[in-house]
């Protein structure tokens, strides 16, 4: 059983503000490892700190999410990738689970609610 | 495959066909040579079966056994054999036979006349022939040869008989075999003296060394035993050498029988040897020349019955001779039994002597089951001296392969022969260029009804019998063939019989060895083709005849039908080679019918006048057969009395018409008349396509007939509604594409005052009209022309000068081939409506006026009793300020009761405007009904203390939810009126206030809110009559209460506004109860709007140098009293002008800008500061003109902010510090109406933040200092991406900073950036997007701003 809790988690995100919420939330439900990117390829470099979470925006600047988001799937398969997106687009959503996200975070609606239940459901997934 | 005779004469030159009565029909060149003329003799005449024997002549039996193979005897005195098999042609019922005549020898051939060449080159007797001859000439030599050989014989015979008297040696012996006695042949046959041979034994003498020992014991023994002994041996001459002696030797004896000597005769038989040998030696010489000839050479012994067969037998495979068997038995045991009676009667033909020779062929049955067909033939080569045969020498072939090669041969000439016969056209060949005709094929005797002997005999017969028109083709066809070596031509011809025959020919030059030899060719029947290709012309013109008639009556012009259809009638007529066309209607009412249409070929009289009103039962044939809708026919009419038709054979007789044809004119199941065809000249029968045309000919006229009927009722309508329009008063007018009239009513001409005379032709646009009517009819005439039909109305000048109102309902006119021939317009005098309308329109303007006047005058008033209320208010507060005894501050109390009292009369009377003007909207934004209600309360409160009434919230429904979407300020306005007018009214008792929920649907809630008094109440009157403006129920009431009377229907207006009702319930002197019913949406907490609190930064104001213009001096000095308390420097102008003149000479901050001055208006200075200037100084627009729309309106005109006079303080600070806050100075967010104060809403929050981090201030810290950093930056990135016009680039700015503005909930920009994110890219610059841009980049610098300012 491996408690996500214990390892590292990874925001990749250009917008400091959104990072930072992320982040106090992430301590919030106790996740102290925490990693930030402000873009795709940093965090693929750091692939290798082994994250059990990575949170990562669609829409950046100098990377694309689900490009991203197909890398780190390539290279590490088990790891759990949630999109976060200010997009209300279902599209968006669909295209990343196809891709093997697990799960898709909404940044207008985030709250540290919805990310603990997110993250314990990966918590339960892991133990089943 | 085209087979015919000529191929049949070159397969089987002997060829001959017979009939079912079995006469000879025609025959191949082979029997005209042997037999002479053949043709009609009968076979028995001819011919007997000789085998299968016994059979007879039988046509059927011999049809049906084409796979036997029969000889047939001539029964010429050759009695020549024919070998072949009968084939049965079924189409043409002939049985042919197909065989050769059989000759087993050249000679035979010759003698009947025939060479090898008469034969087919394939006939299987000519290689027989061949080889019988060579095997003839090798016979011959050998017969040759054995007479020879038998005349030597003979002789040496002979010569032997003679020489043994004369030298054959003669020697007697004594008992012991001692010479006795020796003659003188002896002694010269040996060489020996007489002395030397007397005494001797004969041994002695003539034995030697090749003389066969055997032999002589043999004598010796025979001399002991006293017996006779006869051999051959070689005896020794004294020299040594030896000849063939024949000893005889011979006891004498005495007539007692004593021995008395030994006589021995000695023969030198070497000669006779020597030709033995020969003989021996041809023989061998002959049998291997047999054994060339055949696989197998056998020789037959008759006297012993042996049979030797070559080694070659064993060429036979299948076939094992075993040494010892005898062959000839086993070979007739092998014999195919069938066969047998062939070589039983071949041999006791050969024994009785009957033949010499013989040749068969027969089967023989291999031992392994196999068959093999064999030729035998033999020759006698030694006879008894009777003459009867001895030996018979003769050879088997196997001619098998021979046999099978034969077979399918035939078998192909069966094939062959029934197509050549079955073949209706007919094959020839001719000589080129000649064209001497060398063979057909016997359809040809049926083609040209001539028989083909005649046909081949003379040459120039089928050229006769070619049509005389077509004689021509002839040469065509030499030419052609010259040229092009074949041709193909179609011509008539006539046959003998008189009959006309369509044929094609073809042909082609056959060159044989570099030379065109001959032309091989083809003819066809043509005639059945012919006739149906004439029959589908002759349907094809009449239906071309037709068509053109049909469509000439498509585009008829009814005036024409007569003519067209006289004209119709003579083309059929003449078409049909009819004399007489014409058309009947049937009057079936009166019984009779008439003639309408009549045409006659030339000389031919006209029967039309005769032919009216003729009773039907004079024609009663025709209408009998019409009623059923069936022609009536003629074919002819002299043939009629036979028919037993007397009574119409008296009808047509008489008129000397041939034949006729009617054919019935029906519509629907409606006989109208007919169409008649008489021919007169000569008898016409109708084909059955020409009746079927015929009807649809009748079917046209009938269609055509009906058209002009239509026509003729249509006129007749046209005429009635003429008459209608007429009697309707309506001028009518039609004028054709040039507007020059072609016909106007009576009417018309009344109402135009022009008589009809000098309307017709004239252009009517220049007759009626003046210029500018001219240019509305082109215009029209210019739309009739696209079809479209409309009404307008047209003023028009009488030549009196009377000017009159038309309306005119114009058409395109057309005719009635649906061509555009003009237009049409029915004409109605309105003058006296127009009158009327006029006068309606005069006073409706009129009303407008004055509405317009009373708006204004609204305005006017707004304005003119604001400016002096803004001092008044202005002024009062600054005074309330100073230090004022108890006194001052009563009467400073008052001044502001009477100026805020008089505030409330303004916003009535500009509420109403504004809900007259429909200028009044509702809002839709989130309220708390509690709060609005408890606030309300709280207003009203101390007033109805005042008065000593209780007042208090009856119900508050708790299930009223807690945010409703809905105008907060109007229902303010509403309760407060409602409550105000209540306590003005009650004196006593109470004021209450309830709050009802009505109706909770899932995403609406419908309430009540109800004001009730104890007051004085209103009657039933007053409430039915609905609360009309400005009315009080008793004037006295004015005087007793005050109030201008508005309150309750604006109250009215409002709540109808909203989409509500209202109710009153009152009683006289009890008091009242008003409801109002309103539904809102439900609502949640975001809905609420975002009200900041006002930012006044005084810091940044303090300094500042402020232009304030205003033409009203009061207003001057409250702005400049506000601001200089702020420290701030103040320039004064009055209006717009000087305004603009001190912005020239000094620098200011900012500029607070009245809107309505005299000189220069607030617009045109602003407009002057903006564009000359050139300066972006702000302009805060200040107005008493606080219309609904004002606001944006002075913001489009380059003001930077606006607020309504009379203002508040804080609103001007707030305004101002927003404005000097920095370059991109910031719009004022539309102000709320004063009358509530809203409370106060954020603009944006750390809620979410607080949330999150459970109020952890150092995280709250950090991200609002985040994002005071990143929306600094963003905005600036922002401006810049847009305006460099990188769309792309602000919609990822938006898009990144949608989650931070929805996090600090920046309510005023939240949907915005949204909308920005998805609309920038497709809108570009659009106006929205602009604004949205400025709006959105104007909130966030506040938000930081204030962030910067809370010091978080």
């Amino acid at each position: 059983m491996k408690n996500l809790q214990t390892f590292p988690a990874f925001i990749v995100d250009d917008d400091p503000f959104w990072t930072a919420i992320l982040e106090q939330i992430l301590i919030g439900i106790g996740i102290t490892d925490i990693h930030t990117f402000e873009d795709g390829v940093d965090c693929l470099e750091q692939i290798h700190l082994n994250p059990a979470l990575i949170f990562l925006d669609y829409q950046m600047s100098n990377s694309d999410g689900l490009d991203i988001l197909q890398k780190i799937k390539a290279s590490s398969p088990e790891v759990e990738v949630v999109f976060c997106t200010a997009l209300e687009s279902l599209e968006v959503a669909i295209a990343a689970m196809e891709f093997g996200s697990a799960e898709y975070l909404l940044k207008s609606t985030v709250t540290d609610e919805v990310v603990k239940e997110l993250v314990s459901t990966f918590q339960s997934n892991k133990v089943a | 495959m085209e087979v015919s005779n000529r191929h049949f004469d070159r397969i089987f030159p002997f060829h001959f066909a017979m009939n079912s009565q079995g006469v000879l029909d025609f025959y191949g060149p082979g029997i005209g040579k042997m037999m002479g003329e053949v043709k009609g003799l009968h076979f028995d005449d001819l011919f007997e079966i000789e085998r299968p024997t016994g059979t007879l002549f039988d046509f059927r039996l011999l049809s049906i056994t084409a796979d036997r193979t029969y000889l047939l005897k001539s029964k010429s005195s050759k009695e020549t054999l024919f070998r072949g098999q009968f084939e049965f042609f079924p189409q043409d019922e002939v049985l042919i036979f197909l065989g050769s005549p059989w000759f087993s020898s050249i000679e035979e051939l010759a003698s009947n006349d025939l060479t090898i060449s008469d034969f087919a080159p394939l006939d299987p007797l000519v290689d027989l022939l061949h080889l019988v001859k060579n095997q003839e000439l090798v016979t011959t030599d050998l017969k040759e040869l054995i007479d020879t050989m038998s005349v030597q014989k003979a002789r040496l015979e002979e010569l032997s008989y003679v020489a043994s008297a004369n030298s054959d040696g003669i020697l007697f012996m004594d008992e012991r075999g001692y010479i006795t006695y020796v003659n003188e042949g002896y002694l010269r046959q040996t060489g020996y003296e007489a002395a030397e041979v007397l005494g001797r034994l004969p041994l002695d003498l003539g034995k030697g060394e090749e003389t066969s020992q055997s032999e002589v014991e043999d004598m010796l023994t025979s001399f002991f035993k006293k017996e006779s002994f006869k051999k051959e041996i070689k005896h020794y001459r004294k020299d040594g050498t030896w000849f063939w002696a024949r000893i005889n030797g011979q006891v004498v004896l005495n007539r007692k029988g004593e021995f008395l000597h030994f006589f021995t005769l000695v023969e030198d038989v070497s000669e006779e040897r020597k030709s033995q040998q020969k003989v021996l030696e041809f023989e061998q010489v002959y049998r291997k020349v047999l054994e060339f000839s055949g696989d197998n050479v056998w020789e037959l012994e008759f006297r012993n019955g042996q049979t030797f067969f070559s080694y070659k037998a064993q060429n036979f495979r299948g076939l094992r001779f075993n040494e010892l068997e005898n062959a000839g038995k086993k070979w007739f045991s092998q014999l195919h039994p069938e066969d047998q009676h062939l070589l039983i009667e071949n041999d006791q033909n050969y024994k009785s002597g009957k033949i010499s020779s013989h040749h068969l062929e027969y089967r023989i049955l291999m031992e392994n089951g196999g068959l093999k067909w064999v030729k035998d033939r033999g020759i006698v080569i030694e006879r008894d001296p009777k003459g009867f045969p001895v030996k018979i020498i003769g050879t088997h072939s196997d001619i098998t392969e021979q046999k099978a090669s034969e077979k399918e041969l035939l078998h192909l000439n069966k094939k062959l022969g029934s197509i050549l016969n079955g073949l209706r056209d007919v094959i020839w060949s001719a000589t080129y260029p000649d064209m001497k005709a060398i063979f057909f094929t016997p359809s040809v005797e049926e083609l040209f009804e001539i028989d083909m002997d005649t046909m081949l005999k003379d040459n120039s017969l089928w050229r006769e019998i070619i049509h005389p028109d077509d004689k021509g083709v002839i040469e065509e066809i030499l030419r052609e063939i010259e040229v092009k070596k074949d041709y193909s031509k179609e011509f008539r011809i006539i046959t003998p019989s008189g009959r006309l025959k369509w044929v094609q020919s073809k042909g082609k030059i056959i060159v044989e060895d570099g030379d065109a030899a001959q032309v091989n060719g083809i003819l066809i029947d043509i005639t059945d083709r012919k006739r149906t290709e004439t029959l589908l012309k002759s349907k094809d013109e009449l239906k071309n005849i037709l068509i053109e008639i049909s469509s000439t009556y498509i585009n008829i012009d009814l005036k024409e039908v007569d003519q067209k259809i006289h004209a119709s009638l003579k083309k059929i007529g003449e078409f049909v080679t009819a004399d007489r066309a014409y058309i009947f209607d049937y009057n079936l009412a009166e019984d009779t019918c008439s003639c309408t249409y009549e045409w006659c070929a030339e000389g031919i009289s006209e029967e039309i006048e005769n032919t009216q009103n003729v009773p039907l039962e004079f024609v009663p044939n025709w209408v009998e057969a019409h009623s059923k809708g069936e022609p009536f026919i003629v074919e002819d009419t002299a043939q009629l009395l036979q028919m037993g038709m007397e009574g119409l054979h008296e009808i047509l007789e008489p008129q000397g018409i041939q034949s006729l044809i009617a054919i019935p004119m029906r519509y629907n199941e409606e006989l109208l008349g007919f169409v008649g065809f008489d021919s007169v000249k000569t008898q016409h029968t109708y084909s059955q396509k020409e009746i079927e045309l015929l009807f649809v000919f009748a079917q046209m006229l009938v269609n055509v007939q009906r058209r002009k009927q239509a026509r003729t009722r249509i006129v007749k309508q046209e005429e009635k509604f003429r008459n209608i329009i007429t009697n309707m008063n309506l001028g009518l007018l039609e004028v054709d594409l040039e507007e020059k009239v072609l016909h106007a009513n009576q009417t018309f001409c009344l109402m135009a005052g022009v008589p009809t005379e000098e309307l017709v032709g004239k252009k009517a646009t220049d007759l009626l009209l003046d210029e500018g009517s001219k240019q509305i009819l082109q215009e029209k005439s210019k739309s009739r022309k696209s079809g479209i039909s409309d009404s307008y109305e047209l003023k028009y000048r009488k030549p009196d000068g009377e000017y009159r109102w038309w309306l005119i309902s114009g058409a395109p006119n057309y005719n009635d081939k649906n061509e555009l021939i003009g237009s049409i317009g029915i004409h109605l005098d309105i003058t006296e409506q127009k009158k009327l309308e006029e006068e309606l329109m005069r006073q409706r303007e009129e009303a407008e006026k004055s509405k317009r006047a009373k708006e204004i005058f609204f305005a006017n008033m707004s304005h003119e009793i604001r400016t002096p209320m803004n001092a008044i208010v202005g002024m009062g507060d600054q005074l309330a300020k100073t230090s004022l005894n108890p006194q001052q501050e009563r009467y400073m109390a008052a001044i502001q009761n009477s100026a805020n009292h008089l505030m409330v009369i303004i916003k009535d009377i500009l509420d109403l405007s504004k809900l007259e003007a429909g200028k009044m909207t509702i809002e839709s934004i989130g309220f708390k009904p509690v709060e609005l209600l408890d606030h309300i309360v709280g207003m009203m409160t101390a007033r109805a203390e005042s008065k000593g009434l209780d007042f208090f919230i009856e119900t508050r429904d708790p299930r009223v939810c807690d945010v409703l979407i809905g105008d907060p300020i109007r229902i303010n306005q509403i309760l407060l009126n409602l409550l105000s007018n209540a306590i003005k009214f009650t004196e006593k008792g109470e004021v209450t206030i309830k709050m009802e929920l009505l109706e909770d649907a899932e995403r609406q809630q419908k309430m009540a809110l109800r004001v009730r008094d104890t007051g004085i109440g209103m009657d039933e009157g007053f409430i039915q009559k609905g609360f009309e403006k400005y009315v009080q129920e008793d004037s006295t009431i004015t005087r007793k209460y005050g109030g201008t009377g508005l309150g309750l229907s604006i109250t009215q207006e409002l709540v109808h506004l909203m989409g509500g009702s209202m109710d009153i319930v009152s009683q006289k002197g009890k008091g009242t109860e008003i409801s109002i019913f309103l539904s809102f949406e439900k609502g949640d907490l975001s809905d609420l709007p975002v009200d900041a609190p006002k930012y006044i930064d005084h810091e940044l104001i303090r300094g500042k140098k402020i232009l304030v213009v205003d033409d009203n001096e009061f207003n001057r000095m409250v702005a400049s009293t506000v601001l200089e308390q702020n420290e701030v420097q103040i320039g004064l102008a009055t209006n717009g002008k000087e305004a603009v003149e001190e912005l020239k000479k000094s620098k200011y901050d900012l500029v607070l800008m009245d809107m309505q001055m005299p000189v220069m208006d607030g617009v045109m200075a602003t407009k002057i500061i903006r564009e000359d200037l050139k300066s972006d100084i702000p302009v805060v627009a200040l107005t008493a003109f606080a219309m609904k729309d004002d606001e944006e309106k002075y913001m489009a005109q380059g003001m930077s902010a606006f607020l309504a006079k009379p203002f508040q303080e804080e609103d001007l600070l707030h305004t101002i510090s927003l404005l000097l806050l920095g370059k991109d100075a910031p719009m004022i967010p539309k102000k709320k109406e004063e009358a509530v104060s809203d409370p106060p809403f954020a603009r944006y929050s750390v809620e979410g933040l607080e949330r999150l981090s459970n109020g952890n201030p150092e995280f709250i810290s950090k991200m609002m200092n985040l994002f005071k950093d990143t929306a600094s930056a963003t905005v600036v990135e922002l401006q810049a991406a847009f305006e460099s016009e990188k769309f792309d680039e602000v919609r990822k700015l938006a898009h990144r900073l949608k989650p931070s503005v929805k996090m600090l909930a920046i309510g005023e920009i939240s949907e915005e950036i949204v909308e920005l994110e998805s609309g920038i890219v497709s809108e570009g610059n659009s106006e929205r997007m602009s604004y949205l841009m400025t709006h959105i980049i104007e909130e966030l610098q506040w938000v930081i701003q204030d962030i910067n300012s809370k010091d978080y």
